[in-house]
């Protein structure tokens, strides 16, 4: 039993240590770090081969294409470097530019005046128009003007242009923005809203992987009316970067008409699904391995994160309950200890996990300059929540063995050290384990919000995959299917421990057995 | 009698205002079997758990071979060792079988190598009947199999003392004669013991010395004979008078 715990818990070590050596240096010159979604076809998305000129995405086996793309490569070329992608979510695209994660924004990201407060814009490197994208059989499919859709439940992705020009569409009911546009057109799918605001391009998209779908046009008296600044998109930079002139120099080169050819390609090449054939094994032979990749990065968080918080948690627990010292100064000493692992404690079990890892991952890199590769943010935030439940859990489990097992071991001589090793920390441990199981599944379920730092674990991989597919039912049903295989395994297996560390529910009488053999005999006969 | 082992002198000891132990003054001997007897919250587990330390005394000495155990010096855990005990509740370690409950104590405290802890256990446990037990978990043994471990455990470190506290309160009744029995066996090794118990039997039997304590204080101490056959304080008197009609 101590032996396992003694292995698993170098491995985690050594785990962490690897992975903390092998933290990027960010801003390594001679490459041009992009950050973008890569799920917002066609200006980007994911791919899982290099065809029609994608690119790696950084720390990942799939590549990246789209209109972005594309123009990054042109971009990069005329500064002289070469292009990385950073798959960013796209809440986190500002901080991560801020925090120097990522070298520029091309993400078809608009630059509004609120934007410029932060960070700086190039020239537009593509005009777009606004547009409604609704059901191919409902009413409003047929609208001409933006006023005709009285009654329509309205959306838009949050923190865009896109859903402040709701306010134009006359007698809409404007409904609470949505995160991503996947979202979107699985709820105007299914009828929660009645069409959303977007931009021509993905308008054509959601078109053409979805033939339910259609979009609008409108006439320009009858369309939105919209600030350059907003459907133009840039390229979003840090203040003051030296590269931006060159940009807007290579920018200006580049004619309208190439840039509508580009766009075309994009659109042209774009993933769609493929027809035929199940939609199970359509997917998992389209997108089984990002799947996978996924799986095991849950994997691998949540496992780390439980053992290395289980090690904490350890720790913490066993400090908090030594007992009180005789000497006035070790008191003072202990009750600070004490005081700082409350502070600990509550401030981790206090603040949901999605905060302390925006806060852990751009506050810090943003504030000191730490750089942390995402994986490894991943890693200490999740193992820091848990050692904060865990040695919770364990100060639990410690208070919960019976006083006379520390009397008992006390009276026959052992330290408090000798006592907690041999005696207490075993009894703690196996009544905790039930919770730490809880911990650990929780924990397969939770690190789906580590995707506010664009770590690829299985739900972020599930919204590129469904962004792509627009299969978001049949998507997220294997995502479930998935999820559910892994908590139930892992039940079962800390089941099969804890039967282990309890040890035969018979024991064998030793010199009895004869006896009991002949007894056995007797009642036979 | 022969050197003196423990010296309790004007011990006391308050839980908050509550006094539980007045002054108490007593010794105990080489080779001495002492029974402490009293009614219940007359202070006689609270004198045993000061003792060995389980509780701080308020006030007072305890001497261990002429020394204080109280100074700041002192080898707490040595002492412990050489001062064993045998609880009410038995406390045998949960999550170890029999055998290991003997073993690791030894090789943990004494540092003896697992070998010959074994033997030494083994030996032990088959004096107390308990050998074909040794695979068994504390919570599958019943009241008195558990206790007669305990005291195979206490005794497998070979303690200057052993104290009991009241080891077979929580026996069911056909169960007592068992761990009496042992306890009378280890007496005969000439086993230094301090015995807190309502077995009067017991304490007329197998002590040497006999202390009444009562409220706190010790009120009577003597041979068997002087305290069951003629009692000198009242209190004691009531005491025996109240318990041997019982019996």
């Amino acid at each position: 039993m101590k032996k396992v715990w003694l292995y698993l818990s170098g491995v985690a070590v050594a785990l962490l240590a690897v992975l903390a050596f092998s933290t990027q240096n960010v801003s390594a010159s001679g490459t041009f770090k992009v950050g973008m979604e890569a799920g917002y076809a066609p200006f980007n998305w994911t791919q899982s081969d290099s065809s029609n000129g994608a690119v790696k995405i950084q720390g990942s086996s799939d590549y990246a294409n789209g209109y972005d793309v594309q123009m990054a490569k042109k971009v990069a070329k005329a500064i002289g470097k070469k292009v990385v992608v950073v798959k960013t979510s796209w809440d986190g695209l500002q901080p991560a530019l801020t925090s120097g994660k990522i070298d520029a924004i091309i993400a078809g990201m608009s630059p509004t005046a609120e934007r410029r407060k932060a960070i700086d814009f190039t020239s537009t490197y593509y005009a777009s128009k606004l547009t409604v994208v609704v059901r191919r059989d409902s009413k409003y499919a047929k609208a001409k003007a933006i006023n005709d859709f009285k009654g329509a439940k309205i959306t838009a992705q949050l923190s865009t242009f896109h859903y402040q020009a709701i306010k134009q569409m006359k007698g809409v009911i404007k409904e609470e923005a949505m995160n991503n546009f996947p979202a979107m057109r699985v709820a105007l799918e299914s009828g929660t809203i009645d069409g959303y605001v977007s931009e021509v391009p993905e308008g054509i998209t959601a078109q053409n992987a979805n033939p339910n779908l259609t979009y609008l046009k409108f006439s320009k008296a009858n369309g939105f009316k919209t600030n350059p600044e907003d459907v133009d998109l840039a390229i979003g930079l840090r203040k003051n970067d030296p590269d931006k002139a060159k940009i807007n120099e290579e920018l200006a080169k580049i004619p309208t008409k190439t840039r509508d050819q580009m766009m075309n390609d994009a659109v042209a090449n774009q993933p769609s699904t493929s027809e035929g054939g199940n939609w199970f094994m359509q997917i998992l032979k389209q997108y089984g391995p990002m799947l996978l990749r996924g799986t095991g990065m849950t994997l691998l968080i949540s496992l780390v994160g439980t053992i290395v918080g289980f090690v904490i948690g350890l720790l913490v627990g066993i400090v908090r309950t030594i007992p009180k010292p005789k000497t006035k100064g070790k008191r003072g000493l202990q009750w600070f200890i004490n005081w700082l692992l409350a502070v600990y404690i509550e401030v981790f079990r206090g603040t949901p996990m999605i905060v302390q890892a925006a806060v852990l991952y751009y506050g810090a890199a943003q504030a000191f300059g730490l750089n942390m590769n995402k994986t490894m943010a991943a890693l200490v935030i999740v193992s820091i929540n848990t050692g904060a439940y865990i040695s919770e859990i364990i100060r639990g489990g410690i208070i919960s063995v019976d006083e006379g097992q520390f009397e008992a071991a006390h009276a026959l001589g052992f330290t408090h050290l000798q006592t907690m090793m041999k005696v207490v920390l075993p009894q703690a441990i196996r009544n905790s384990l039930p919770a730490v199981t809880n911990e650990f599944i929780v924990n397969i379920k939770d690190t789906s919000v580590l995707s506010v730092i664009s770590v690829s674990e299985l739900f972020f991989s599930a919204e590129t995959v469904a962004g792509q597919n627009f299969q978001f039912f049949h998507t997220y049903l294997i995502v479930c299917g998935i999820y559910l295989i892994l908590t139930f395994t892992i039940s079962r297996l800390f089941r099969l421990i804890e039967k282990h560390i309890d040890g035969p529910k018979n024991y064998n009488v030793m010199s009895n057995q004869m006896q009991a053999v002949d007894a056995s005999k007797e009642a036979n006969n | 009698m022969a050197d003196t082992i423990i010296e309790v002198k004007n011990l006391k000891k308050a839980f908050g205002t509550h006094e539980v132990l007045t002054d108490i003054n007593f010794d105990v001997h080489k080779g001495e079997v002492v029974s402490i007897i009293g009614r219940s919250g007359s202070g006689k587990s609270t004198l045993l758990r000061n003792i060995n330390l389980l509780e701080e005394p308020t006030g007072g000495d305890i001497l261990f071979h002429g020394k204080s155990v109280l100074s700041g010096d002192f080898d707490l855990p040595h002492y412990r060792a050489a001062v064993g005990m045998v609880f009410q509740q038995f406390n045998l370690f949960n999550n170890l079988t029999v055998l290991q409950n003997v073993v690791t104590p030894q090789t943990t405290v004494l540092k003896r190598d697992a070998a010959s802890a074994k033997t030494h256990a083994l030996e032990l446990l088959k004096q107390v009947g308990m050998d074909p037990f040794i695979n068994a978990k504390p919570d599958q043994l019943s009241g008195g199999q558990k206790q007669r471990v305990a005291i195979a455990r206490a005794v497998a470190m070979d303690p200057e003392v052993l104290l009991f506290d009241e080891p077979t309160s929580a026996l069911d009744p056909e169960m007592v004669d068992d761990v009496l029995n042992a306890m009378k066996a280890l007496a005969d090794t000439g086993l230094t013991m301090i015995v807190v118990t309502h077995e009067m039997q017991f304490a007329k039997d197998v002590s040497d010395r006999v202390v009444f304590m009562n409220e706190g204080v010790i009120a009577e101490a003597g041979t068997p004979a002087e305290i069951f056959d003629h009692p000198s304080e009242v209190v004691t008197q009531e005491f025996l008078k109240r318990y041997l009609n019982r019996a």
